[in-house]
């Protein structure tokens, strides 16, 4: 069969060709970044100084090559890099400078589209340029389905000032794997501190399980005196995860107030809540009957008894008299101190 | 085929011999094909970041604490630069536990004159069983420090220790002897901040240092090794890594993250009761146990592969070197995949038992023999009139191509994305070299992996002796300033 011959061989011809192009094509474009390397070995440098310069001292506007794409991302990047690091009005006179050079539109166009590490750092960029344009293209970004390119919109708008109240984020939060998010637990957290009372009344609105988990740990992380009763009723809740939610929340609280619910928690039904009441009791150290942890040494979950047996060592003398009794119950864990 | 000569019989077992060889070829070479295309997609859709600052700006609030596990066995005269440079990476939280496993050098001796060691009490839960350990040392100049000495168990052994010793959340496991880039933990933990409840562990490229300018611990200068069998690991490297375990991870169905450099959830290796210690391919071995335990409870994980992350490893540079090497590996290979044989190509385990069990059955189980039974009864298969010719070398010439073909598919994922060789003409001695490996270099490598399998039919259980030049000054190609 003739034909079947000539496909193998023509496959294989074809192999030899592409590879061939696509190696010439890598060297041809290496060879171009060498020489552009090698033409203008300081740019970084050259730019950084024309720019910090300009922003602590003002005067005539530096002229930076801003015509290629390789120009544009060095001036970005150094750009930035100063951001971070100025304030007041050396800062102000930068971001006019960028302006100016229209990197702003530049990020604007790269927050639009293209790869998620592009976007990513062009929606961060974008906060440097608070104005009606730069919000457009924050909300348009955050209709993305790429978990990190809407929650960094997210963040950035929330950063301008402009980003929604906790019971738009609690919505937001029900979008896939956005409760799991850290960014997410920070924006939330940030507008519990900011407003607690909000908080609470959201905690007790109509909530998806997930949000309510991520609400309550936010609100455990405010460390204020009025979030214990809402947490120890959080404590209650059907559902195991916000309970655990609420366990840790209230470790994290930090109030003795909390000992007996935390107690009463060790004995919850879901193996989940009693790891994360043990966790609270040994955070909170002082106050508690350390007797409580005693019966958890036998919990069917190995983890629960390690948690228990960890937490007792931290409850001082009370803890320590338990602990002989507890390293002999435990056959898996045993107790090494080496010297 | 002819027929003329021999029996029927003779010609038809022939035919359907020789048309299964091509054809599990013709499938290793359509699954590497794949693979090119997921990891270009994977890299283009998700491009690493290039600037440290923005990774650390990004993760300085939300890095987890990591303990770096290092088990050092006779590495007396690398050990104090590889502590250095771990100690100076640029990640905001965590601590480095060194195991000196039963060393009969004088490791322990140069790390307490280098670090000012004093014997510490550290009390630890013995959940994972290990052999005794002999003493605890923390470093009076260094905070981040904690040396364990213990008697001689093996590799797992040592990693289950510092399990068991290790107090951070994240744990990275390594080889002592390894160099990690000084940004690689900010970049192979990022899978863990964003995705903090899921992810169990993520790897990172491991890739070849010779050549390269080492210094203080650090590579400072990287280059293409001069030695001919290191250039052509590096050309396999970038394809092992880059292309395959990319595009495998971002399939859900990576089944290694390299013992030189992989992120783990302490909790969870406890869950699963640690490293196995009676295995040479520990590192396959815990990544498949892990998808069974999950796949079993039912409970939703991921095992991330981060192409950034760049930890430097010395190859070997002897045929027998690399020979004993390669026949652990596959050995390992094979021991997992028959541990776990439950979980091949059974639905129960998802794309894991079809895809991952899949590709090791393909590529580890079947690949050498079939590849060298290709190598030995095709010619012979001609030389007696059985076979064409003329499609023999139609066959011959597709593999070679296809193999060229995938190599500068990941020289150009690796030019396009990464950049790392820093000059043009390294890119042309990597093509070169993934030219020159299908003529010896790839028949060697496929006998080496049938001398792992007639180890592991035997029941080898040794590592072989280990042989490394190690960075020195002294070491040609290693250059220390």
């Amino acid at each position: 069969m003739p034909s079947a011959l000539l496909l193998i061989w023509t496959t294989a011809w074809v192999l030899v060709a592409v590879s061939c192009c696509a190696l010439g094509a890598l060297i041809v474009a290496r060879l171009a970044r060498e020489r552009e390397e090698r033409n203008h070995p300081n740019r970084r440098a050259l730019v950084s100084k024309a720019l910090l310069n300009y922003a602590f001292a003002g005067g005539e506007t530096p002229s930076l090559p801003v015509a290629r794409r390789a120009e544009r991302q060095v001036l970005i990047d150094v750009a930035l890099d100063a951001a971070l690091i100025l304030r007041g009005p050396s800062k102000t006179r930068l971001v006019e400078l960028l302006q100016a050079l229209g990197l702003d539109r530049e990020l604007r166009r790269r927050g639009r589209k293209g790869s998620v590490r592009d976007r990513v750092t062009a929606l961060e960029s974008l906060c440097l340029f608070p104005d009606a344009q730069t919000i457009a293209v924050l909300c348009a970004a955050e209709q993305s389905s790429d978990l990190r390119i809407w929650l960094t919109a997210l963040r950035a708008r929330v950063e301008l000032g402009v980003g929604p109240d906790i019971s738009g984020l609690l919505d937001l939060a029900g979008r896939s794997g956005a409760s799991r998010s850290s960014t997410m637990h920070d924006l939330v957290t940030a507008r519990a501190r900011e407003n607690l009372h909000e908080a609470l009344r959201a905690l007790n609105g109509d909530v998806s399980v997930p949000a309510r988990a991520l609400l309550v740990r936010a609100i455990g992380e405010t460390g204020r005196r009025e979030a214990l009763a809402p947490l120890k009723t959080a404590l209650c809740h059907p559902n195991p995860q916000v309970r655990s939610a609420a366990a840790g929340a209230l470790g994290a609280l930090g109030y003795a107030e909390a000992a007996d619910a935390l107690a009463r928690a060790t004995c919850d039904g879901d193996w989940r809540v009693r790891l994360k009441a043990i966790e609270a009791i040994k955070r909170l150290g002082l106050g508690f009957d350390a007797a409580c942890l005693k019966p958890l040494l036998q919990d069917r979950i190995w983890w629960v008894r390690f948690r228990a047996e960890e937490a007792l060592r931290g409850l001082g003398e009370e803890g320590d008299a338990l602990q002989p009794a507890a390293s002999s119950q435990i056959e898996v864990i045993s107790r090494s101190a080496l010297r | 085929m002819s027929g003329e000569i021999y029996p029927d019989l003779v010609v038809a077992s022939a035919n359907v011999l020789a048309n299964f060889i091509i054809g599990v070829g013709v499938l290793q070479n359509a699954v590497y094909v794949l693979l090119l295309v997921v990891a270009q997609r994977a890299l283009a859709a998700e491009p690493p970041e290039p600037r440290v600052r923005t990774l650390r700006r990004r993760c300085a609030a939300s890095a987890p604490p990591i303990a770096l596990l290092a088990p050092a066995y006779n590495e007396a005269p690398t050990i104090e630069n590889s502590v250095r440079s771990l100690l100076a990476l640029d990640y905001p939280d965590f601590e480095v536990i060194v195991i000196n496993d039963g060393s009969k050098d004088d490791t322990l001796g140069v790390l307490q004159r280098a670090f000012a060691l004093e014997t510490v009490t550290r009390d630890f839960h013995r959940t994972l069983a290990h052999r005794q350990i002999r003493g605890v040392y923390r470093s009076a100049s260094h905070d981040r420090l904690v040396v364990v000495d213990k008697e001689n168990g093996g590799k797992a052994d040592a990693l289950n220790a510092g399990l068991n010793l290790a107090r951070a959340p994240i744990v990275c496991s390594m080889d002592a002897d390894s160099i990690l880039e000084p940004d690689s933990l900010l970049r192979a933990v990022q899978p863990f901040v964003e995705d903090p409840q899921h992810v169990v562990a993520t790897g990172g490229t491991v890739r070849i240092a010779n050549g390269c300018t080492i210094r203080d611990g650090r590579v400072v200068d990287i280059g293409l090794p001069r030695n001919i069998l290191a250039m052509l690991q590096t050309i396999e490297y970038l394809r092992a890594f880059l292309l395959a375990r990319l595009a495998w991870s971002r399939m859900g169905a990576l089944t290694i993250v390299s013992g030189a450099f992989g992120l783990f959830r302490r909790s969870v290796l406890i869950e699963i009761g640690g490293y196995a210690a009676r295995t040479v391919g520990e590192d396959m071995e815990l990544i498949v146990r892990l998808h069974r335990h999950f796949r079993e409870q039912k409970r939703p994980y991921r095992i991330a592969f981060v192409p950034e992350p760049v930890c430097w490893t010395e190859a070997p540079e002897t045929l027998a070197g690399l020979a004993r090497q390669r026949a652990r590996w596959h050995r390992g290979a094979l021991e997992t995949f028959f541990k776990h044989r439950a979980m091949a190509f059974n639905p129960r385990y998802g794309r894991v038992g079809i895809v991952g069990m899949g590709q090791v059955f393909l590529f580890d189980v079947l690949g050498p023999v079939i590849e060298l039974a290709g190598y030995v009864l095709m010619p012979l298969m001609w030389m007696l009139g059985i076979l064409s010719l003329d499609y023999f070398l139609a066959y011959l010439a597709l593999t070679f191509v296809l193999g060229v073909a995938i190599s500068v598919g990941s020289l150009a994922l690796e030019e396009a994305e990464l950049r790392r060789f820093p000059k043009a003409i390294d890119l042309i001695k990597l093509a070169l070299a993934a030219v020159l490996e299908n003529f010896g270099y790839r028949q060697l490598n496929s006998l080496w992996r049938l001398w792992g399998l007639w180890q592991w039919l035997r029941g080898v259980q040794s590592w072989g002796e280990m042989s490394r030049k190690g960075f020195q000054p002294a070491a040609a190609g290693l250059v220390d300033a």
